[in-house]
């Protein structure tokens, strides 16, 4: 494991590759600082650009984007009380109340540590777990991957979002979606009406991010505020004893709730961080304090949320299934580039795995510094104007979605997709599973196919293994318990 | 938001009686395996029954629905406004070329927002587009469309 991991930092501290993996923090710690533009957005709209990488150093950069973007969300949590992303949303309620107390460098300089401990850790166990996970699953065949696939949409799909019914909804159109373009196995075309782009099927950038970029401008069009005043005495950023005696541990386990909870798919780094601070709460001799700006408020979260990336590489990279928005995107982006995520990337390339877990540790470093001393120069960031940022962010993304195809017409499907995702947003339809069915949908036709060929079109084949017939009565439970509660609520509220 | 929920469900409905009818124009026999038509068909119809439970929910009220309107004066106004201009951008950019295209929809868009500070708008705008030229075509080697003024 050593020789691999020193194999793995050889090939990152090449230029090229510390380079982009800097540009990946930086642009990561923006897109965390600025509120409306979450990592999935950000992540999306700066796949085209890796186009001319080779797969390494583009997943080193996007990669480095979405652990950036949690370290980045921290900043306008603690100082403006508004959340960057949804994941820093815990972060708000003890991280602003320090700030008002006059205590912003303390919040500031426990979140940017909290996060490099976490985020460190949490590679080291993606470095411990992945590689028997994945011997383990070698031995998975067809019926095994479309049952891992179909239990990796269901756990999303139950667990993101209000509405049970409406991930459903959300998961069936983004299935639908999937299907558009020539058929995997027998090359007929369906659903592309003539058009030549979409042959080759909707391509999930242009999805994307219209889903996720465009609609968020057009929410950030609605209501086209002055910037927000900030609390810009910052001192003291490193914390004192006591703050590091009252935080350490909750920096721990925030760091194994945020990694265990999303090294399986579906709790995200928002799930992560909210169960990291109510555990917090429930365990601290003083629980009625948090809210008011006690620090463990602020490790416990940022450190789950910063775990929480290294968890989600686990399903992504040994399993080939994305547990969340991001890491769907980033599976977009490797196949995209020829790599399929999975137990066989470990064996067919292991030099690939080893330098993007050797980049997140440097990714790490990185975030520390550019965090710590620089904190006042993110902050100022949030003064750019909105009537500035909706411009930036809409040519941005048509010149990313032009240069998929060379095309105007992924660029209407991006728009498309925008207003679409604009609506879903408003009507509380979570757009994650329609990404993530999108991208999975392709592979899962494919393992249902070679799956029933294997069979003789016996369905029988998904329960007569034993890992496969473990795998669906898992997804089955997942939506039944959903399903229960959803009736159970409905149920109790109309006999009330 | 209830009467948006309602159509959106409607909306769902009408998508999932559309994805039925072409997925049944779909060759639907294979010697082995499911067909090409099962999976648009399932999910056509898994949308349409959802889709139906949803607007049941909705109007039984048996669905929690925020209690405030789509949207606050103006706001709507403000997002068609940006859709419009945009989808101009969209339209001009093959035509007159990313350079130009790209001013121009800065400088309406930030005009749209900032009313009356025309020389800062240019300003900006003339900014805001060499940056992205700069990133995309110097730097990242995009390709990006170009008018018969070469730009």
């Amino acid at each position: 494991m050593l020789d691999h991991l020193l194999t793995g930092f050889a090939t990152v501290l090449t230029p090229t590759n510390l380079l982009f993996c800097f540009f990946g923090v930086t642009m990561g710690t923006i897109i965390g600082v600025l509120p409306g533009v979450g990592p999935v957005a950000g992540t999306a709209m700066l796949v085209p650009f890796t186009f001319g990488m080779n797969a390494t150093t583009a997943i080193i950069m996007l990669a480095g984007i979405y652990y950036g973007a949690m370290y980045g969300g921290s900043t306008t949590s603690i100082l403006v009380n508004l959340p960057g992303e949804s994941s820093s949303v815990m972060t708000c309620l003890d991280g602003y109340q320090m700030a008002r107390k006059g205590r912003a460098g303390a919040a500031l300089g426990i979140a940017a540590i909290g996060s490099f401990i976490a985020g460190t850790l949490s590679v080291l166990g993606l470095m411990l777990l992945a590689p028997p996970l994945a011997e383990f699953a070698i031995r998975f065949g067809p019926p095994e991957y479309f049952a891992l696939m179909a239990l990796g949409m269901t756990l999303v799909i139950s667990l993101v979002g209000e509405s049970m019914i409406k991930g459903l909804i959300a998961g069936a159109f983004g299935i639908l979606l999937g299907t558009v373009g020539m058929d995997p196995t027998t090359g007929i075309e369906r659903f592309s009406y003539g058009i030549p782009t979409l042959l080759d099927g909707l391509s999930f950038i242009s999805v994307s991010v219209g889903l996720f970029a465009i609609s968020e401008v057009l929410e950030m069009a609605e209501k086209v505020s002055a910037p927000p005043s900030y609390i810009d005495k910052i001192s003291n950023l490193l914390p004192n004893k006591e703050d590091w005696k009252r935080s350490i541990f909750s920096i721990l386990r925030g760091s194994a709730i945020g990694f265990f909870a999303c090294s399986m798919p579906g709790a995200g780094a928002t799930v992560a961080s909210m169960l990291a601070y109510a555990t917090e709460k429930k365990i601290s001799k003083y629980p009625e304090k948090f809210g008011t700006g006690v620090i463990e408020g602020v490790a416990a979260p940022e450190s789950a949320n910063n775990a929480a990336t290294g968890g989600a590489m686990i399903p992504l990279l040994v399993l080939g299934v994305p547990g969340s928005g991001t890491a769907a995107v980033m599976m977009g982006a490797l196949l995209i580039h020829g790599m399929r995520p999975g137990p066989l990337l470990f064996e067919k390339h292991p030099d690939f795995f080893w330098a993007v877990t050797a980049s997140m540790y440097i990714g790490n470093i990185m975030l520390l510094v550019l965090n710590l001393p620089f904190v006042g120069i993110w902050a100022r960031m949030l003064k750019i104007p909105h009537s500035i940022l909706i411009p930036l962010i809409l040519a941005i993304s048509t010149v990313g979605v032009f240069t998929v195809n060379n095309n105007l017409v992924e660029v209407w499907i991006m728009l498309f997709f925008g207003i679409i995702g604009y609506f879903m947003k408003k009507f509380g339809f979570p757009p994650a599973p329609v990404i993530l069915a999108l991208i999975l949908t392709p592979l899962m036709e494919n393992a249902l196919q070679q799956s029933l060929q294997m069979s003789h079109g016996n369905f029988a084949i998904f329960f007569t293994r034993p890992i496969s017939l473990i795998l669906l009565s898992v997804a089955i439970l997942s939506l039944a318990s959903s399903l229960i509660k959803f009736l159970l609520a409905t149920y109790k509220k109309s006999h009330r | 938001m209830k009467k948006g929920l309602i159509s959106s469900s409607l909306v769902l409905i009408g998508l999932s009686l559309f994805g039925i009818i072409e997925s049944s124009r779909l060759e639907r026999t294979m010697k082995m395996g499911v067909g090409i038509a099962f999976f648009p068909l399932t999910m056509s119809i898994s949308i349409g029954i959802l889709s139906s439970i949803l607007l049941w929910g909705i109007i039984k009220g048996k669905i929690p629905i925020k209690d405030k309107p789509l949207w606050q004066a103006g706001e709507g106004w403000r997002v068609l406004w940006v859709l419009i201009i945009f989808g101009m951008y969209v339209l001009l950019i093959e035509p007159i070329g990313y350079v130009l295209a790209t001013f121009l929809f800065f400088v309406a868009l930030v005009l749209f927002f900032r009313r009356g500070q025309i020389i800062k708008t240019i300003l900006t705008s003339a900014a805001c587009t060499f940056l992205l030229y700069t990133i995309f075509r110097l730097w990242l080697k995009s390709p990006l469309p170009i008018s018969f003024l070469g730009i």
